[in-house]
Parts: structure tokens; C-alpha cells; sequence
């Protein structure tokens, strides 16, 4: 408690006079009389002769001491100090990573960060507004730029520690849009204390704290999984990685589609990590799972998942009079299963139950309803597209303009030593777009017309030494994941929080994906990337309405990043400091108006005692 | 004393001839017959020799024959003698406090005495009763024995100018318990003060009626004791105790003035009712003629 104007209890001198006019009389005219028998039985007190009197106890005077003393406190200012931390706005950015889950700050990292946050928004300076941002693989803003105590507080309550890593740069990003302009702004980032944060490269306008919860923790996770079915066989490959400071040992369980497969102990040093491989797994299984039977401070790491890649197999149909490179470099793709028809034994019927059908060296009346690849078309009418007389090809080049899905059919495909005799003029509608050309003729050329996907290659490889490229499968394995994408692209290695990419087929009006708890989540045209990844496990996707491949799956794991030492001061300064902000502030409060109350009440207490006597 | 000491008795009282001859057809009212030292107007307690009846009595040898009453002889066979009342002179006290705080007042409440003592001189002197005066303080310090007849009329009242020309220092009704010293037998003993006093005011009256006496008590007040008009702060210096009372006159405090002196003035009522004593409170700024003819009358001290 300390007074605010101190030089105002000078004024308890005042007490002085008061008691003076106590013990002092008054001086009084005089006044001879008969008798002062009648005077002195009318007065309740009885004056002395002398000019003090001895000062007697006194309800009156205790009661005026009593406001004058309150009057004086009043006005001094007494004052408690309040710690405030900061002053200026603040933007609190709470790591819900899983980082967070590491419980060698009782009861855990996210809850004492939690408390750290509400006792910042206790601090918050009047006038200041604080924003809360968590800090997982999505940055969210859970309140921004609020002056609402309890509002605050709420949304301190709402944030949850997740399995996801934390996203660092994009809450620095939403931070530096909250910041105020003119405004001292501070910016507080109650992380773990391996989160990697330093290591970062921030560059923001004002000043940030990095608050690190807990040391190193003691941490045997699972950083890598992945499995393949080759030969008849499947075959993962698993990584543990130790990240505590001291040796661990742990079981490692496998299990193929559910059933236990192999259990291999594990020792680590501190720091390394090990490989598992499995070479002989049995063939058809689609989805395994590794558990570490070990429990250490982080859960999440210690199970993982992988969905076999081909188990959901493509099915093509080939129109042609026999092509060795066609046929070749479609067989090499595992998930493909091609099956050959002659020209003249197609009909439309054959197309159906197929995802793709390829046509060489012959052009349907009618292009098929499921994804079409049309390879030196003879002249005429496919649909929209005509064909017309051959022409020499000139010098081979990628059109530069193609951007999105078309543009991948081009990845990792090198055209510089490819070179093609003769093409057929195409006539293309606006859908389709060109990917190569030479001159103004198209050499390849994809699109979807709403309903199925067309490729064109106007070509014949018998006059062209593409096929002995090694761009030439490449380029047909591109075309094959563009003309019959897998309903989760790239699905491959998620870690959780990482957002998938759903291509459903055409016709599709929603996609259902059932995540690893069972709850169902539902995606509509137009069907942006998934991002409801936050749990480990393997999730599926069905398409609804489609032509064709109706359904996914992927595996998303938690796989932590290598973490930052831990060493180091457990609170960082960085960024640039914002004018006028201060970092510890102590704030005084006046309860002066206290004191101000006590001397009305104790002003009534004795206008009441000397109106009752 | 304010009186001018040049000034004669009539002069100093105020009295003229029409106010006397009022007084001339008033006497001194006696509750029971006061024996007296002498043959007098005024009844006696004892038979004597009047002409008014009182009783009868069985006769003893003895007797004066003359008082036999024949008649009843004739009728009872009996002598019985006949009583009659003595008619006999009374001593009339008139007790003056002549302390300071008689001199308070407009008039002073000790001149208002004084004239009102006078009247009673003057009546009880005509009517062939005897007076005394006495003036007392903390003591009875002034005292002039009884002298009858109307030629004493001039000396009385220039004694009673004298006492009250003089002052004591204060009050003591005690000194009222040494009058037996000054005067013996029974009489009408009239006492002049304003009560003002601290002293057992009722012991010196009992005592006072103990002696024999009659006792008439006339309690003379001032104006400004009756209605104080001071207002404000002041410090109130008592003149016969030189002690001092500051207070903070208020209409609170005027009101519980009142009723202390009301209070004050019942208790000597009562006392006096109670004592057969005759009462009656003056403010000195009455007229002298109202206070003979209707006051006085009133309270039974003039008849």
C-alpha cells in the first residue's frame, strides 16, 4: 500500500485545532448575574474556570478524528500496486502444437501456458485491446483486438493443445496484421521450449516475447512411415527417432490391417534415430499400423499408420492394333491394370467399368462418358475436337501459359531431346487447353469438359523418339494422374494439420470423409483442400455422384520435426521494440474514494449521535 | 446599593398619601390566633377577656364568678363558665435577604423588597401590631427589635432602608435557624429573598416555623431571571460566588432553563403548601399597588 500524494497527510495536523477546541473554552463575554444555580442545572457540561480544561473521552471528538483522518487518507491516495507486465496492446500467441502436450511443466505445457495468458489479460492496461492467436498447423485467431475481460478469458478457455506441429510463421503473420498502427504493441509467444522458434526467420514491427514452457523432454517418437506393394509383396520402412537426453527402449509393434504382425525391441541413444524395414509383408494388405509401446512425455509420436499406394488399381482399356510403347509404359504403373481391344471390336459398351479408355491409332464416333486419351486420331470428329490432315512437326515446345492440373502433366518431363515427325492438326474447343505444341500445332493438349477428361496427343509414336525418352512414362504417368486422379492427390506422408488435396471424378456433388474417430465430415463443390487433419490415423474419402473412383484413403501422422535444443533463457526478446512500450509497469490503484466513503458514513454517524443527544 | 443615601424613607420607597390610605384598610391575614405579648387587635390562642365567645368550661373553685353562666345553672343544675377569646398584639418579622443577588434587576429585587416590606410595616403598624426587621445574608446581621404604633412608622421604614442599603456577601437560609436568638414568642415572620441559593433553603424555613412563627415566604425574581434575553456566548460569573458558567445560550438551552426554574419555583411551592407557609413569587417589575392590593391578597398574606 503506498499513498499517491503523501504531503497530504500533513493535514492530520489539522486533528491539532480539533482537540485544541476541546480542551481549549472558548473566549466568552462576561456576563455578572444573580445565581448561575438555574444555569448550571440547565447545562450538560460543566465549565471550568480554568482556560484548559482536561480533555475528557468524547464520542464527538473520537468521531471527528475519526473523518479527519479519513478525509486526509482520501486525499492522499492510498494505493495498492498491481503488477502490469506490459502495457500497450497485446497479442498473445498460445502453441496448441504438440509440443505442447509435454507434461514436464505440471500439469502440462498448454495448461500453464494457459494460466500464463489469463494472468496476461488480468494484466491488460485499461484502454488496451489483446488479441489470442493458436498457434497449431492452422494459426487461428480465437479473439482479436478485445477489451473484454471475460471474453478473453473464454477464448483462452476455447484453444486446445492439438497433435499438429506448430505453424509458427503464419500466427507471426496473423500477429502482424493484428497490430495496430500508432498503437504499442507487444506480442507474447507461450511456446514449448523446443519449438524451434529461434531458429525462424521472424521479421516483425514490433517486439515479441518468447515465453518457453519446459525443457527437453523425454520423447521416443515415431518420424517416418511409409509401406509399398511391390512384387506381390508389401514392404515399410519405419523411422524412431529419439529426442530426449537419454537413451530409450521401447517395443515396437506392427500390425497389418489390423492384426499383429511383428514386435521388435528398440534401444535409441539419445539423439539418434533407427530404421525399421519390412520387406515381406504379405500382399493385398492395404492399411499397417506402428505402435510404440513405450510412454514418455509426448503421446502422439507414438503411433503411426500407412495405407498401401495401389491398392486401389486403375483400370484401362486400350483401343489399339498394337503399340509396344503404349502398352509398356502403361504396365509399368502397378495400380494400372490394362486390358486391349482392336478398333474394330470396340463398342461404347466396353468403356464402362473402366476408369480410363485409350485410343490408338483410331477415332471413336462418340467419346466415351470416362476419361478419354486419344493417340493418332485419324482424321475426323470427336465431339467438340476435329482432326485433320498431318503436318511436319517443327521445334518442340511447353506452353508456358498452362498453369494448375495441366500444367503437372508436364512435371519432370523434359522435352529437350524429344522429337516428332509429323502431327495431325487439331481443332480444340476452349476447355481443352494446350500443353505442347510446335508452331501453332498442338502436341498435347488435356482439359474436362464438365463431365469426363480428354488428353490428345495428335501423334503417332512409331514417328517420334519419345517413347525411347525416359520423359515418355513419366510424362504417361502424369496424364494417368491427371485423366484418372486419385480422389486424395498427393495423400502421400501427411503429418497432421497438413491440408489434402481431394480431386474428386466428374460428376461428383460431395465427398464424405470419415476421419479416424469415426465422425464424418462433408465437402461440396467447390471442393477446396481438406484441411480437417488434426488427428492422426488413416481417413477415408468417398465421392458421391462421380462417374469413377469413388473412394481414398489416406494415412495422417504425427511426426515431429527434429526439436530445437532446449537450452537457453526460458523467456527470448526479439523483433523490433514499439514506441512507448515498457515492459514491466506498476500500476498503482487508488481506493482513495474508499477512505472518501468511510468519512461520509462516519460524518453521518456523528450528525446522527449529536442530533440524538 | 444603588439607593441614594440622601434620599428619606418616603422618598426612597416611593409612597403616596393615596396608596396609604388604600393600605390603611388592609391588615396582615394570620392563619390560626398568634399569642402575643400584649392586649391587641389580633385573636389570641388564649381565653380572655374580648367580647367574642369561645367556649364553655366546667367552673373550679377559683373562678370568676362574673363568667358563670346562669343561665345554663338554671336549666342543667351545672355551673359551667363561659370562655371568651383575648384579643392580643403580633410581632411581625419582616426577614430581608439583602444579599448581592438582591441588587440584581430593573428594579433590583432587593428595592422591590424593601417597598414591599414597607408595605407590610406600614399595614401592620396601623393596625397596632408590632415589627421587627431583620436583614441576613450567610447570617442575620441586621436586626432591629420590634416597635409598635403607628408614630413608628418613619423608623421602621428608615430600618428597612438601611438593611437594604447594605449587602452581605451571600445567601444562607441557615441563618434563617438563628432568629430564635434575636426575638422569643410566636409571630409572623415574612421572608424577602429570591431562592437563588445553593443552601438548604427548606431547613431554614422549617426552623424558621419551628420557633412559633408564622411564616410568610414572598420569593422576589427579576425579569431577565424569569425571561433571560441573553443570546450567544457568555460567560456567566455568579456575583455571591464569583463562579463562573460558560455557556452557549440556544433556544435547547433557554428551554431547559425554563424548565429548570420552574421546577426550582414548584419545589418551594410545594414545600411551602406542605409547611403551611404562604407563598407567593413577585417579579420585581411589578407595581407595588398591584402587588398589595391583588398579589399579596391572593396568596393570603394580606387580608
Amino acid at each position: 500500500m503506498s499513498l499517491l500524494s503523501p504531503l497530504a497527510m500533513a493535514l492530520l495536523a489539522v486533528a491539532a485545532p480539533i482537540v485544541l477546541m476541546y480542551i481549549l473554552k472558548l473566549r466568552r463575554r462576561d456576563q455578572p448575574v444573580s445565581s448561575t444555580l438555574l444555569w448550571r442545572r440547565a447545562l450538560d457540561d460543566v465549565q471550568a474556570n480554568a482556560p484548559w480544561q482536561r480533555l475528557r473521552p468524547s464520542m464527538l471528538l473520537l468521531l471527528q478524528l475519526l473523518v479527519l483522518v479519513a478525509l486526509v487518507l482520501a486525499l492522499a491516495g492510498p494505493a495498492y500496486s498491481r503488477s502490469h507486465a506490459f502495457s500497450g496492446d497485446v497479442i498473445v500467441v498460445v502453441d496448441e502444437s504438440y509440443g505442447m502436450q509435454g507434461r514436464d511443466v505440471a500439469p502440462s505445457r498448454f495448461a500453464a501456458a494457459l494460466k500464463r495468458a489469463h494472468s496476461i489479460a488480468d494484466d491488460l492496461g485499461s484502454g488496451n485491446v489483446m488479441s489470442v492467436i493458436g498457434m497449431g498447423a492452422q494459426p487461428h485467431l480465437a479473439i482479436g483486438e478485445s477489451t473484454d475481460a471475460g471474453a478473453i478469458s473464454r477464448a483462452i478457455d476455447s484453444l486446445r493443445v492439438s497433435a499438429s506441429p506448430p505453424n509458427v510463421l503464419g500466427a507471426m503473420s496473423l500477429a502482424a496484421s493484428l497490430a495496430r498502427s500508432g498503437a504499442s504493441t507487444r506480442a507474447i509467444v507461450l511456446t514449448s521450449g523446443d519449438s524451434g522458434i529461434m531458429g525462424l526467420p521472424l521479421q516483425v514491427p514490433f517486439e515479441v516475447d518468447v515465453v518457453r514452457l519446459g525443457g527437453r523432454l523425454r520423447d521416443l517418437g515415431i518420424t517416418a512411415f511409409a509401406a509399398s506393394a511391390t512384387g506381390g509383396h508389401t514392404s515399410a520402412v519405419l523411422r524412431v527417432s529419439n529426442f530426449g537426453a537419454h537413451t530409450a527402449t521401447s517395443d515396437l509393434n506392427l500390425y497389418v490391417d489390423g492384426r499383429i504382425a511383428d514386435v521388435r525391441p528398440l534401444s535409441i541413444a539419445a539423439g539418434r534415430e533407427q530404421n525399421l524395414f519390412w520387406t515381406s509383408l504379405p500382399g493385398g494388405v492395404t492399411r499397417l499400423q506402428a505402435r510404440l509401446t513405450r510412454r514418455d512425455d509426448i503421446d502422439g509420436d507414438k503411433t503411426a499408420w500407412a495405407v498401401v499406394p495401389g491398392s486401389v488399381g486403375r483400370r484401362v482399356l486400350l483401343v489399339t492394333n498394337g503399340d509396344f510403347f503404349l502398352q509398356t509404359a502403361l504396365s509399368l504403373d502397378p495400380s494400372v491394370t490394362v486390358s486391349t481391344v482392336k478398333p474394330v471390336a470396340y463398342s461404347p459398351t466396353l468403356a464402362s467399368g473402366n476408369d480410363l479408355v485409350v485410343f490408338d491409332g483410331s477415332l471413336p464416333a462418340t467419346l466415351p462418358a470416362t476419361a478419354t486419351l486419344l493417340v493418332a486420331p485419324t482424321v475426323g470428329r470427336a465431339g467438340a475436337v476435329r482432326f485433320g490432315a498431318e503436318q511436319p512437326v517443327g521445334t518442340i515446345e511447353p506452353v508456358t501459359t498452362s498453369s494448375g492440373e495441366p500444367a503437372a502433366v508436364l512435371q519432370h518431363v523434359d522435352l529437350g531431346d524429344v522429337h516428332i515427325s509429323r502431327a495431325r492438326t487439331v481443332t480444340v474447343p476452349d476447355w481443352l487447353q494446350l500443353v505442347v505444341v510446335s508452331g501453332g500445332t498442338p502436341l498435347v493438349a488435356v482439359g474436362d469438359n464438365g463431365r469426363s477428361r480428354l488428353a490428345v496427343l495428335p501423334f503417332n509414336l512409331q514417328e517420334s523418339d519419345w517413347p525411347l525418352r525416359i520423359s515418355f512414362p513419366i510424362m504417361l504417368h502424369n496424364l494417368l494422374e491427371y485423366l484418372t486422379p486419385s480422389l486424395a492427390v498427393g495423400a502421400d506422408n501427411l503429418i497432421v494439420g497438413q491440408p489434402v488435396k481431394l480431386s474428386p471424378p466428374a460428376g461428383t456433388q460431395e465427398i464424405r470423409i470419415t476421419r479416424p474417430d469415426g465422425s464424418v465430415d462433408t465437402q461440396r463443390p467447390p471442393f477446396a483442400p481438406y484441411t480437417g487433419t488434426e488427428r492422426s490415423g488413416i481417413y477415408t474419402a468417398r465421392a458421391i455422384g462421380g462417374t469413377t473412383r469413388a473412394t481414398a484413403a489416406f494415412a495422417v501422422n504425427f511426426f515431429p520435426a527434429r526439436a530445437a535444443t532446449a537450452g537457453g533463457a526460458p523467456e527470448i526478446r526479439f523483433g523490433a521494440p514499439s514506441q512507448g512500450s515498457t515492459r514491466q509497469v506498476s500500476v498503482p490503484v487508488s481506493v482513495a474514494w474508499t477512505f472518501a466513503l468511510l468519512a461520509l458514513a462516519i460524518l453521518s454517524l456523528e450528525w446522527w449521535y449529536a442530533f440524538r443527544r | 446599593m444603588t439607593a441614594t443615601p440622601s434620599l428619606s424613607p418616603t422618598e426612597y420607597f416611593g409612597f403616596d398619601g393615596a396608596f396609604l390610605r388604600k393600605l390603611e384598610r388592609l391588615s396582615l391575614a394570620v392563619r390560626r390566633p398568634i399569642p402575643g405579648p400584649a392586649a391587641g387587635p389580633r385573636r389570641s390562642p388564649r381565653h380572655g377577656a374580648s367580647v367574642e365567645f369561645a367556649d364553655f368550661r366546667d367552673y373550679s373553685p377559683g373562678d370568676d364568678f362574673r363568667r358563670i353562666d346562669w343561665n345554663a345553672l338554671a336549666r342543667l343544675d351545672r355551673l359551667f363558665l363561659r370562655l371568651y377569646s383575648a384579643e392580643e398584639m403580633t410581632t411581625v418579622t419582616l426577614c430581608l435577604d439583602h444579599s448581592p443577588s438582591m441588587e440584581f434587576g430593573e428594579p433590583a429585587k432587593g428595592l422591590t423588597a424593601a417597598r414591599l416590606a414597607a408595605v407590610m410595616a406600614y399595614i401592620a403598624l396601623q393596625g397596632d401590631d408590632r415589627v421587627t426587621v431583620a436583614g441576613w445574608g450567610e447570617k442575620v446581621d441586621r436586626y432591629v427589635p420590634a416597635q409598635g404604633g403607628r408614630p413608628s412608622i418613619p423608623r421602621v421604614w428608615k430600618s428597612i432602608q438601611d438593611v437594604m442599603e447594605t449587602t452581605t456577601t451571600t445567601t444562607d437560609f441557615a441563618a434563617l435557624r438563628t432568629m430564635g436568638a434575636f426575638r422569643r414568642g410566636a409571630g409572623l415572620s415574612i421572608v424577602f429573598s429570591d431562592f437563588l441559593t445553593d443552601s438548604d433553603w427548606r431547613s431554614g424555613l422549617r426552623s424558621l416555623r419551628g420557633t412559633g412563627q408564622e411564616v410568610s415566604v414572598v420569593q422576589i425574581l427579576a425579569p431577565e431571571e424569569l425571561n433571560p434575553t441573553l443570546r450567544g456566548d457568555w460567560k456567566l460569573r455568579d456575583v455571591e460566588s464569583g463562579r463562573d458558567v460558560e455557556v452557549t445560550i440556544s433556544p435547547r438551552l433557554l428551554r431547559r432553563y425554563q424548565e429548570e426554574l420552574e421546577a426550582h419555583t414548584a419545589a418551594i411551592k410545594e414545600f411551602c403548601r406542605r409547611q403551611g407557609i404562604a407563598f407567593v413569587q413577585i417579579p420585581s417589575s411589578i407595581s407595588i399597588e398591584d402587588v398589595a392590593l391583588s398579589s399579596l391578597r391572593a396568596a393570603g398574606v394580606i387580608g
